[in-house]
């Protein structure tokens, strides 16, 4: 009782007893606290519960716009290949662009050439688990693009000591596993309402609703292209179509060459693609190659890995973009 | 006018070929090493080429390397500076030190990728090349 007393005067409180002999007690305390404005989960039903009820309703729709419109990217750090895919589908699902890295050490390559705009992460990771990751992203060493970077964690045993340790470590807000469609939404609605996304750079432009780019560079450059080849269209069709037929074979190299982990041979690969993209007016794609390029230059085998799979993504709204245009049908003016 | 294109994409490849055919026979190579043999292939049987458009980075042999062993094999055959091909450099890279590099190795003009035809021409123009 004299430990009690301590505690509630320490928080501002008052405790006492009543008591009748032969009815019982009654031992009361007060103490202040401040309205929580983080919901913590507590278990991921419970979490779930809490959370439709406490937190102001959001329609997912919207949600879905405001991420696919903002270009969110984020990036999922999780070992488990299942989890992972899960997380990676859901968020997809809500219209964010997503990658994903088995390892803490593979996240801080990451975060230190891709601007995320948010990272979720498991705690429990090989190599650098989730709590020391946060901890180098928070830190100068970290080297990464931005340090404040919200971090939410996720965690199977959302223990009070866990929470703790995820708050104490950097991490902003986290998520119980198994992870639920609906509890992500919620942390995702909380957080993406205070960001600000005005100030973003053309490398995080989103893809929109149709699965298409909406890139500041364009998908394909046909003006400029023509402007280049000086109106001659068939000469621009036949150079499309033999980069067409080419980029596939490239993109295997590609995918060849991460696996024998050769940086210098994949730099160079990257780097015929560049101009490939650039001869054929892909915009888009010539900047992922370079990005590529520069990955493999700075030997980031995460970032490579994550680069490559732009350059498909890429590669795919190239092909889309042409298809819904007229361009290869099209018989154009003579030269 | 003799064109010899060494270009290790095959979309710029085609591009450069596409747009210099009309003004007389284009070979194409891959990498340096094969540019290196093509053209010592054109010296012996004597119908040198007028022009190289030469990638830099490639494979195998880099255009900087094969710009050097290309103009050994000319002096070997009596053209000194000047009565070489005229060979123009084509790069992506708007790095100013890797086209300092590639002048230094005697290389006459340098087209920055994508190569467009307006700037191909005017390029060719100012070598005096016949177009």
């Amino acid at each position: 009782l004299a430990i009690s007393k301590q505690l509630t005067e320490l928080m501002g409180g008052q405790i006492g007893a009543e008591s009748e002999i032969g009815v019982g007690s009654t031992f009361w305390f007060t103490i202040r606290c401040i309205k929580s404005t983080i919901q913590q989960t507590r278990n991921s039903a419970g979490s779930q519960l809490q959370l439709e009820n406490s937190s102001t309703p959001f329609s997912l729709d919207s949600l879905r716009e405001l991420c696919i419109a903002s270009g969110v990217r984020a990036l999922v750090a999780e070992d488990n290949i299942t989890n992972q895919k899960v997380a990676l589908a859901m968020l997809r699902k809500l219209g964010l662009r997503v990658d994903a890295v088995a390892n803490g050490r593979e996240a801080l390559e990451a975060l230190r050439s891709i601007p995320y705009d948010l990272v979720i992460m498991d705690v429990q990771m090989p190599e650098v688990d989730g709590f020391e990751a946060t901890r180098i992203v928070r830190s100068v060493r970290g080297a990464v693009l931005n340090p404040s970077i919200p971090i939410f964690a996720m965690t199977a045993h959302a223990m009070q000591g866990d929470r703790e340790k995820c708050l104490a470590a950097g991490m902003n807000d986290f998520i119980a596993k198994p992870v639920t469609f609906q509890a992500l939404a919620q942390l995702l609605n909380r957080w993406l309402e205070r960001m600000d996304f005005s100030t973003r750079s053309c490398s995080t432009r989103p893809f929109c609703a149709t699965g298409k780019l909406e890139p500041e560079a364009p998908v394909f450059a046909l003006a400029e292209l023509l402007e280049r080849l000086m109106g001659d269209h068939p000469l621009a069709q036949t150079v499309v179509n033999a980069f067409l037929l080419d980029v596939p074979n490239q993109l295997r190299e590609l995918e060849t060459l991460i696996e024998g982990h050769d940086p210098v041979a994949l730099g160079r690969l990257a780097h015929r693609l560049r101009g490939a993209a650039a001869s054929a007016g892909a915009t888009a794609l010539a900047q992922r190659a370079e990005e590529l390029e520069h990955a493999a230059a700075n030997s980031e085998p995460a970032a490579i890995r994550i680069r490559l799979r732009e350059l498909d993504e890429h590669f795919e709204a190239f092909k889309c973009e042409l298809l819904n245009s007229s361009f290869l049908k099209q018989k154009g003016p003579e030269k | 006018m003799r064109t010899l294109i060494v270009e290790d994409d095959f979309t710029s490849r085609l591009l450069l070929e596409q747009l210099l055919r009309e003004y007389g026979p284009t070979e194409s190579a891959a990498n340096g090493r094969q540019a290196v043999e093509a053209v010592s292939r054109a010296l012996n049987l004597r119908q040198p080429y007028d022009l190289i458009c030469i990638d830099i980075i490639m494979p195998e042999m880099d255009g900087q390397e094969a710009l050097q062993e290309i103009r050994a094999l000319e002096t070997k055959h009596g053209k000194n500076s000047g009565a070489g091909a005229k060979i123009v450099m084509t790069t992506v890279s708007r790095d100013k030190t890797d086209i300092i590099k590639a002048f230094r190795e005697q290389c006459d003009g340098y087209l920055l990728k994508p190569v467009g035809k307006p700037a191909l021409l005017d390029c060719l123009k100012e070598l005096g090349l016949p177009i």
